[in-house]
């Protein structure tokens, strides 16, 4: 068990080691002057950035330098940087990278949580229903359902729903976390939240619900065509138990694997759901800065999400190593 | 009739549309709600545990029906084995599925016929049931408890993420409401020593993957004992084991059959299993069956000559021949089956006769039954 | 109840001369797939939706040639503006009426009419005539993309999976880092790579397909490598093998053919993420750029103009139901033809 794990960090590594050349590469195919001229256009948009800034990216990544060999140090040094976690200072935000992420995480983090809460705790009976009533009208209605949550474009389904649930009919905000014109406390800050936060959330379940339900339904099938259920059925057990200890039993494990997996990647933010609600989630603040520019952000910010999908990875291994008996990682 | 062998658009489109309306109907029948008066019903005989009689199962496919099961009848004396025989495909599994109504719906149904159990209730009582008409809903009272069935798959007839104990335990709790941990586990721990495991502890915290074949075959046979049944249906029980493990599984059933108070139906392609174990043989071919009688009966005086070719197939030491015997051909697939003998291609003793209907059952002795033109005029008694 | 039914059943046919095995007629393997595709009503729609679309897109432009892609409807409208103003010298009133005649060029924001089917945007093109070139756009990016992830997927996968030991290892290894690579940030990046070198803006959207055509290839070698690695243990192939043929002739007579139905599956469920792909791209402004049009362009206008958001829906919602359209057709034929050409992967 131990070795596995070992063998799987080591393999982690390597991994991020491969997406970090991509990164570096792609970042040394940007032109010194350009990118020159977007620190120019940040400092006339109200920001500055310092000298020292700038210099210490171009010392960190090695710029300037094109021969081969420069970009080999450049890229040694800025992994040296990436190692002690130091990802440089932010143009846009003047702060340390890892500090901006690290502020606008919470925000996306608690978004993506309850979604993916909704998600499952939704789309789990229902796949089991489509299932157990294989070919009925109720399985039809559940496919037809997956099939436009999973063909609904996101920016297009989330201003639909802020044109008609917020401005329409004014239920709800329309951008933002917070209302900016009341100051509030304790109950009533959280439920301004709640507000806040409805139709996001909303979106998000909406869109990522058809994918779970298929999936669910799929492994239901195939659970309940397997020799254990018939000899389940053949011991007299009620086929509500039949379906909700042994079949259930058996789909929890690609569940809880997948769950497993998809924790890290809370973090990483929803780039078009926070850019359409106007929420200062990660995702928000990153497709901002990019668009201005800001390189230290930008690969700070994919090795961030790198990081957070190889662990997702690890994590799912490991899971399915603990819900399946039969798994045993070696 | 398009003279291609292959369907065309339209008939497949009309088979279709017939399949879904019968389908229908059957699965509303299936779950339907219904009185226990509705499906109780009498014995022909009363020294019988199990009556099929005229059986049909049918699968919609979307090729056509395939009747795999095709009006079979016989019975199961109380206190008995009764083995069935046949090649694969000959529909001897479906049959036992139909009793235990495992037919995966919505393509595979009961279409008709009777399936009569004389169940005996906790208090004692007898209660005959029609299998057949039973609601979905009301199966589980013969499930188990008066029926237990073991599985060809030992590997995956176990549920794998629970522990062998786990699912000993829930026998006995479906069966006996004031069982609390202690009794179900003791008694769990008994089936084990009864089917000769010799760690009963260990097992019973096993997952089903910690085991061999024969082990998870063992705690199968032992899941069937848990609950006490009349009638124990074992679908091929050694065919996926190795032929010293399967020596030893059958040791046990018929160990087994002595200790037990009940009457054991034996799935099996093998006659010598069938020699062993069975008071009585039914043979079985393409959804009928075709003979029927005693041991001693089927073994030295088989007249079908589908049992005939059967028991000349069997490998023995001392015959003279180094080829084994086979019948020629395959099994037909049971999809449009025209009425006259189905075996009449393969068979060495076809007659003039055997172009004619399929012929019915000729009674030979008080036990023993053929369904063959060669033999006499046709009888009544099915 | 039983009666009743069996007068349903068809019975066996009396032909007796026949033998038993010509009686059995089964559907020949083209028609048990035709067969499966239009059982399910969705799979139909599906066709109708995308065919419809290819219509619309490629053959649209050609009949309603009223307006182009980039014309701008300078037709424009004169806005006149009146003001009054009192004036009272020496007591006595005078009223001064102003007329302003303001004339604009362009005939933005009009709304549906017999001109403009779907009026105007606020540019003052045609959005009729937009969504067709947009559907245009989108449907050859797409299969541009996926015909390109498949080639480099079979071709990538086959090797790993014939070959197997250190070269496997390395592609799989690389098929790991691709996939771990975010999707959107680096398109972010290689965008404004793309602005710093001057492309034009009509091919920028090409070469983002091809980016993405370098990262998503890793789905489709696992697919075919992990049906290589199985088929490689089947008694066929070992047959095969028995019987000298060459690596190459095994590979292609056997294995791909038994591919195939699974990557035809894929091709078709990919094309609809694609088109999401390429829609979202656009809709950030990185792909198909003013001012060429692109359905995921045409929505982009609501994110800074709250006034199109709420009173112009004839702008946005047209090009949104499209790439639902789209998407929605791709994913019901893919399902469809999972159903029919790989009927174990629905039971």
């Amino acid at each position: 068990m131990l070795k596995y794990i070992i063998k799987r960090l080591a393999m982690a590594v390597l991994i991020l080691l491969g997406v970090s050349m991509i990164i570096y590469f792609l970042i040394r195919l940007m032109p010194v002057d350009f990118i020159q001229s977007k620190i120019d256009a940040i400092n006339q948009g109200g920001a500055t950035v310092s000298e020292e800034t700038v210099n210490a990216m171009y010392e960190m990544y090695g710029l300037g330098d094109n021969s081969f060999m420069g970009i080999l140090k450049g890229y040694f040094s800025w992994l040296g940087a990436l190692a002690t976690f130091d990802l440089g200072t932010s143009f846009v935000h003047g702060i340390p990278v890892a500090d901006v992420i690290f502020e606008h995480m919470g925000v996306s983090f608690i978004i993506a949580l309850i979604a993916t809460i909704f998600e499952f705790l939704i789309a789990i009976p229902l796949g089991i229903t489509a299932a157990t009533h294989q070919y009925s009208i109720r399985d039809y209605v559940v496919t037809v359902l997956v099939m436009i949550g999973i063909s609904l474009p996101s920016f297009f389904f989330g201003q639909v729903l802020k044109d008609f649930l917020a401005l329409k009919l004014g239920w709800f905000p329309a951008s933002g976390l917070l209302d900016a014109t009341v100051s509030q406390a304790g109950l009533s800050l959280l439920l301004d939240y709640a507000r806040h936060m409805f139709i996001p959330i909303l979106t998000i379940v909406i869109l990522s619900i058809g994918a779970r339900m298929r999936m669910t339904r799929t492994n239901m099938l195939e659970v309940m065509n397997s020799d254990y259920i018939r000899t389940a059925r053949a011991k007299g057990l009620k086929e509500s138990v039949v379906i909700n200890k042994h079949a259930f039993r058996n789909t929890l494990i690609p569940m809880v694997t997948s769950l497993a997996g998809l924790l890290p990647s809370l973090f990483s933010g929803a780039i078009i759901t926070e850019q359409v609600f106007n929420l200062p989630g990660i995702g928000n603040i990153a497709l901002d800065a990019m668009n201005r520019g800001d390189i230290p952000f930008i690969m700070g910010y994919n090795m961030f999400l790198a990081l957070l999908s190889v662990i997702g990875v690890l994590l799912a291994d490991l899971m399915y190593g603990i819900v399946d008996p039969r798994v045993k990682l070696e | 009739m398009s003279k291609t062998n292959h369907l065309s658009g339209k008939e497949v489109r009309a088979i279709a549309k017939e399949n879904k309306k019968i389908i229908k109907k059957l699965e509303a029948y299936k779950n339907r709600k219904a009185p226990e008066s509705e499906y109780l019903t009498e014995m022909k005989d009363d020294s019988n545990i199990l009556e099929i009689d005229d059986l049909h199962t049918y699968f919609f496919t979307e090729q056509g029906v395939v009747k795999a099961v095709n009006g079979v009848s016989f019975n199961i004396p109380k206190h008995a084995t009764v083995g069935v025989v046949g090649e694969s495909g000959c529909g001897k599994s479906v049959t036992s599925m139909s009793v235990m109504r495992l037919i995966q719906g919505p393509a595979g149904q009961i279409y008709s016929g009777s399936i009569r159990f004389n169940a005996k209730e906790a208090d004692g009582t007898e209660k005959v049931y029609d299998v057949a008409k039973m609601p979905m809903r009301d199966i589980h009272k013969i499930r188990g408890n008066q029926i237990a069935m073991i599985f060809q798959e030992p590997m995956t007839s176990l549920n794998p993420v629970f522990t062998i104990g786990q699912q000993l335990d829930e026998v006995t709790f479906i069966n006996n409401p004031k069982a609390t941990k202690e009794t179900a586990k003791a008694r769990s721990i008994e089936m084990l020593n009864l089917v000769g495991i010799a760690i009963p502890e260990r097992v019973y915290n096993s997952f089903p993957h910690e085991l061999s074949g024969g082990m998870r075959q063992r705690v199968m046979i032992s899941m069937a004992l848990a609950a006490d049944p009349r009638l124990i249906i074992a679908d091929e029980p050694t065919t996926a084991l190795d032929v010293t493990i399967q020596a030893q599984i059958l040791d046990l059933l018929r160990d087994l059959k002595e200790k037990i108070d009940g009457s054991i139906m034996l799935i099996t392609h093998d006659l010598g299993i069938i020699a062993e174990m069975a008071d009585y043989v039914v043979v079985m071919y393409a959804g009928r069956v075709i003979e029927q009688g005693t041991v001693q009966e089927i073994f030295h005086n088989p007249m079908h000559p589908y049992t005939i070719g059967l028991q000349k197939s069997k490998p023995t030491l001392d015959s003279d021949s180094d080829t084994l015997f086979n019948i020629p051909g395959n099994v037909p697939n049971p999809i449009n089956m025209p009425n006259y003998c189905y075996f009449r291609e393969r068979c060495s003793s076809c007659t003039k006769k055997c172009a004619g209907e399929y012929p019915g059952m000729i009674q030979v002795s008080p036990t023993h039954y053929v369904a063959c033109h060669l033999y006499g005029e046709e009888q009544n008694n099915g | 109840m039983e009666e009743q039914l069996k007068n349903n059943i068809p019975e066996g046919t009396e032909d007796t001369d026949t033998p038993l095995d010509q009686n059995v007629r089964l559907m020949s393997p083209t028609r048990m797939v035709v067969r499966r595709f239009f059982r399910s009503r969705l799979s139909i729609i599906g066709l109708i939706m995308i065919v419809g679309l290819f219509l619309f897109s490629f053959v649209g432009p050609l009949i309603y040639t009223q307006w182009g892609e980039i014309e701008l409807d300078e037709s424009g409208k004169t806005e006149y503006a009146t003001a009054e103003t009192t004036y009272t010298v020496n007591g006595v009133e005078y009223t001064l009426h102003q007329t302003t005649e303001k004339s604009l060029k362009d005939n933005f924001l009009a709304p549906p009419s017999a001109e403009h089917i779907l009026g105007t945007d606020n540019e003052g093109y045609d959005i009729f005539v937009r969504l067709m070139y947009g559907g245009r756009i989108s449907l050859i990016v797409s299969f541009i993309a996926v015909f390109l992830i498949t080639i480099l997927g079979v071709f990538m996968g086959g090797i790993a999976g014939f070959f197997g030991g250190v070269v496997d290892n390395v592609i799989m290894r690389v098929c790991d880092v691709l996939i771990c690579l975010p999707g959107i940030p680096i398109l972010l990046i290689i965008s404004t790579i793309l602005d710093a070198s001057g492309i034009d803006a009509k091919y920028r959207i090409y070469l983002l397909m091809i980016y993405l055509t370098f990262i998503s290839w890793p789905g489709t070698a696992r697919l075919v490598r992990g049906q290589i690695l199985s088929l490689r243990e089947q008694e066929y192939m070992v047959a095969a093998e028995a019987m000298g043929y060459s690596a190459p002739r095994k590979i292609f007579k056997h294995l791909v053919p038994n591919v195939m139905p699974q990557l035809i599956v894929q091709m078709s469920l990919s094309l609809g993420s694609m088109i999401l792909y390429e829609a979202t791209l656009s809709y950030l402004n990185l792909g198909v750029k003013a001012p060429y049009a692109a359905w995921g362009t045409m929505i982009n206008i609501i994110s800074t103009n709250q006034d199109i958001l709420q009173n112009h829906l004839n702008v946005w919602v047209p090009a949104g139901i499209c790439i639902v359209i789209a998407v929605l057709g791709f994913n019901f034929v893919g399902d469809g033809l999972r159903d029919a050409l790989d009927p174990k992967a629905r039971r």
